[in-house]
């Protein structure tokens, strides 16, 4: 990492006020794919079904991102591996109309891999005019780490891009000293699937902004308003030129070519109902994975940038970085299980001996009661099992209160477990019982948290002491799986997963919560702000 | 007097660095009674809040009751008996093996009793064993401990475990008067006495808080420097100044300090937006500046729009042209609010 003082970069943005150059293309066949795009999205996706249901749809939709905010030239595989393009498949399940739009646009997308993208093409034109006029090293690009090779290939024989002339995340940004020319495709949304940082126009460091964007995408109302001082936008503030490309390409008359609309808008309402659902930020991890964390809460991370004694901690989602890796472990340590002693629980001795014997003598009659008495569980034999049982480190009983009152009053002898007196009142045998069931669970689960708060504060230490060894290891591009050495005390591995990216704006239901997905399952769950949670 | 930063030494103070000093040295002149918070948005990350912490600082050696010459013996007496309620509560896992430090003899004590009068305070020998070991087995000590009084005009003498000295005696390491007083912009007077005496009135809530940490090397590398010595940032601030001989002007506090355990402060600076959000919990009737980059992540954004947006209602805008800077280097914004009458 370059340092880079403040006064450097002070003086930079004095003597530099930041120009944007925008080049807006428009093209009358890539406006046709959109078009029909979005037709055959409608026509097979479905608001109410999940995810999976709908994964060709939402397959499409994230395909059609991609063609709106970087290089990336459409092609026919992604309507091939969902088995679009075949008619009969397509007709049986999702209607005469879809087969209609798949077929029209295998036709567009062919006619337009041909003749090729204006605002590709004008990409290359301008990028080869910024390297005479700065030089090469003197530019840079900012594009999510997926899409280098897409840019790399529209120069490719022209000149070759290293990874340093790109920028992937808000940390690298930060630490790169002040470049002449930033490149940028796509339009500036906080939201959405267009999303990019503020910082990009707040805290400019470059003299010119270049961005390439297809007409009918329009920059939001108030991106890059100062976040302390909301009267003074950054964006209208800055000095801006503006060039439009049209490309010769004729589509002919059709109802569906006419001014192109704001697709990302139009992508960002079609989603599955809001049902429960938790607001959370989407980590994203290589390999089109990603996983959503709820904000607040904390998560050990490995901070390469940082010195030694900071570099592993818990930390809250906010400070988490691009950059920075998401530790994922298994690990583990032997404390010696606690079990249930029958001398602290004589009570549970009586009950569960009685359960075992009306068991072993009659099962049957045994469920029978425990059915009669309202124990309304599917597999009561094998709770029954379970209950007689006295091993473990809880005492095995059913989880409810009027179940275990059901049990020792209605199934077994009542008169088993005497009353004792408390206060002057009687307290029932049954209640003596569960309090031993209740202060055993206790024990149970303060053990459990003492242990893994044991097994947290070891593995800092020890992870701390390998850091030399990590450093070296751990790969921005990929992750990297840490064996715990027997040395330490505790077993399993760590699993280092470089965060790519962080994006909030999701929201999703507790059980989608911490598990990693495919990045189009997780925008399932991409909400906007003025959705109700 | 040359502004520093890494190997680098500027010949003209940078206009930021004016900027900052001068907001920290300006604030106290343009107060009136009703709380204000300050905002600098910046385009990046920097060592403005030090910078700014380091004008206020400044401002404070002009001001003659910035310091704790009236106030020690109150601040020990209120220590003695939090002490004292912990004992009786039998919360004494935590509580230090001494109180107090007597400064000439180096000697260490501990507070006995708060039951006595209010005018002195009863500290014990810290090394007294309430039980020893006869026979083995423990039996109470038939010795009593060695007992002090503490007095208002004795309070001078005596050091609060974890603090810094209230003041160090003439000839001692007191802070360097030629270094303060050509401060860029900072033209007032300073009170000799406060050179030699600690203050913590004044705040900078920030990351880390050992000198090693990434973020407290920021205010190392930093600093002013005249022909014959260079002082860092974090020197110059006291912030790790708590050795037996030196004084300090300024608390600090890391951004995830749980409390602040009744410390009082007339101006907090605020380093961030989670140094903001503790500086408003913790300080919540002192003035703040809040410094803030524009180039976090996009949820630290989201989350101060969400803080404006919610305490914007009890605040309003002021102009402060005739006090504070007026004119900010490119990138810069400042805004100041102020808290409306009930």
């Amino acid at each position: 990492m370059m340092y880079v003082s403040t006064t450097e970069r002070m003086s930079f943005l004095a003597d530099n006020p930041p120009v944007q150059e925008l080049h807006v293309c428009d093209s009358q066949l890539f406006s046709a794919i959109r078009n029909h795009m979005r037709a055959l999205f409608v026509a097979i996706y479905s608001p109410e079904g999940d995810a999976r249901q709908n994964e060709p749809a939402l397959a499409l939709r994230m395909e059609m991102m991609k063609w709106l905010t970087s290089p990336l030239i459409p092609n026919t595989d992604l309507l091939l591996s969902f088995g679009l393009v075949n008619e009969l498949h397509t007709r049986h399940r999702w209607g005469e109309y879809a087969v209609r739009e798949v077929m029209a646009l295998k036709d567009l997308i062919s006619r337009y891999r041909e003749e090729g993208s204006v605002l590709n093409k004008e990409f290359v034109q301008v990028f080869c005019n910024l390297t005479v006029e700065f030089g090469q090293d003197r530019l840079k690009i900012w594009c999510h780490r997926n899409e280098r090779d897409l840019f790399r290939a529209l120069l490719d024989g022209l000149t070759v891009l290293e990874d340093h002339a790109f920028i992937c995340s808000l940390a690298e940004y930060r630490s790169c000293p002040p470049a002449d020319a930033l490149i940028r495709f796509g339009p500036l949304r906080t939201h959405g699937m267009a999303k990019t940082p503020e910082a990009l126009i707040t805290s400019p460091a470059y003299r010119r902004l270049v961005r390439f964007v297809w007409k009918g995408l329009t920059d939001e109302e108030q991106f890059a308003a100062d976040p302390l001082v909301p009267e003074h936008n950054w964006l209208t503030t800055m000095r801006s030129v503006r060039h439009s490309v049209t490309d010769s390409a004729r589509v002919g008359a059709s109802p569906l070519v006419e001014e192109p609309a704001d697709d990302i808008v139009f992508f960002a309402g079609t989603k599955g109902a809001d049902r429960g659902m938790h607001r959370c930020v989407l980590v994203e991890l290589p390999g089109d994975w990603g996983v959503l964390l709820r904000p607040g809460t904390s998560q050990l991370i490995f901070a390469p940038l940082r010195n030694d004694c900071d570099a592993i901690a818990y930390r809250h989602i906010i400070d988490v970085e691009e950059g920075d890796y998401l530790l994922i472990h298994d690990a583990d340590a032997d404390f010696g299980e606690i079990s249930v002693d029958a001398a602290k629980a004589p009570l549970a001795a009586v009950w569960k001996k009685a359960l075992a014997d009306l068991y072993k003598r009659q099962s049957g009659l045994c469920v029978q009661k425990m059915k009669d008495a309202g124990i309304s569980l599917r597999h009561l034999h094998r709770a029954a099992e379970s209950w007689m049982s006295l091993n473990g480190s809880v005492i095995h009983a059913p989880q409810r209160r009027d179940h275990f009152q059901a049990l020792l009053t209605c199934v077994i002898d009542p008169e088993l477990i005497p009353p004792r007196s408390h206060n002057g009142q009687a307290v029932p045998g049954w209640r003596l019982a569960w309090a031993e069931v209740a202060a055993s669970r206790s024990t149970a689960v303060e053990h459990g948290v003492m242990e893994s708060a044991i097994v947290n504060e070891q593995l800092i230490v020890e992870l701390r002491n390998e850091l030399g060894h990590l450093r070296d290891m751990v790969s921005p591009d990929g992750g990297y799986h840490h064996l715990l050495t027997p040395e330490s005390g505790l077993a399993g591995s760590v699993r280092f997963d470089p965060v790519i990216s962080i994006a909030s704006g999701f929201a999703a239901p507790q059980e989608e919560l911490g598990k990693p997905m495919k990045l189009l399952v997780a925008e399932q769950y991409r909400y906007e702000s003025g959705d109700a949670l | 007097m040359r502004y520093f930063e890494g190997d680098v030494l500027h010949e003209a103070t940078p206009t930021w660095v004016e900027a900052a000093l001068s907001l920290g040295y300006r604030w106290r002149q343009s107060c009136n009674d009703t709380r204000r918070i300050g905002l600098l948005s910046m385009p990046c990350g920097s060592e403005v809040a030090g910078l700014v912490a380091l004008g206020a600082l400044r401002s404070d050696l002009e001001r003659a009751t910035a310091n704790h010459v009236d106030t020690h013996y109150d601040l020990l007496l209120r220590r003695c008996r939090e002490r004292m309620a912990a004992l009786r509560r039998g919360d004494s896992t935590e509580l230090p093996s001494w109180d107090v430090r007597n400064v000439v003899e180096n000697t260490c004590w501990r507070f006995a009793s708060d039951n006595e009068s209010p005018d002195e305070i009863v500290i014990e020998d810290r090394t007294h064993q309430r039980l020893i070991k006869r026979g083995g087995k423990f039996i109470p000590n038939p010795n009593g401990p060695c007992r002090r009084y503490i007095r208002r005009e004795s309070a001078l003498g005596w050091q609060l475990h974890n603090l810094p000295l209230p003041q160090i005696s003439r000839g001692g390491s007191a802070l360097e008067l030629s270094i303060y007083s050509t401060l860029p912009g900072c033209n007032g007077p300073i009170l000799e006495d406060n050179l030699y005496r600690s203050y913590d009135g004044l705040v900078l809530v920030g990351q880390g808080a050992a000198r090693d940490t990434t973020y407290m090397q920021k205010y190392y590398a930093v600093g002013f420097a005249s022909d014959n010595c260079r002082l860092p940032l974090g020197e110059l601030l006291t912030l790790h100044s708590k050795e037996k001989k030196y004084i300090q002007r300024l608390g600090f506090l890391n951004e995830h300090a749980p409390d602040n355990s009744g410390h009082e402060a007339w101006l907090v600076v605020a380093d961030g937006l989670p140094a903001l959000l503790t500086a408003e919990r913790l300080f919540p009737a002192s003035d703040i500046i809040g410094v803030c980059n524009r180039d976090v992540a996009i949820e630290a954004t989201d989350q101060l729009r969400d803080w404006l947006n919610g305490i914007i209602r009890y605040y309003t805008d002021i102009h402060t042209e005739n006090s504070l800077p007026s004119v900010l280097p490119e990138g810069m914004l400042l805004r100041v609010l102020q808290r409306k009458a009930t």
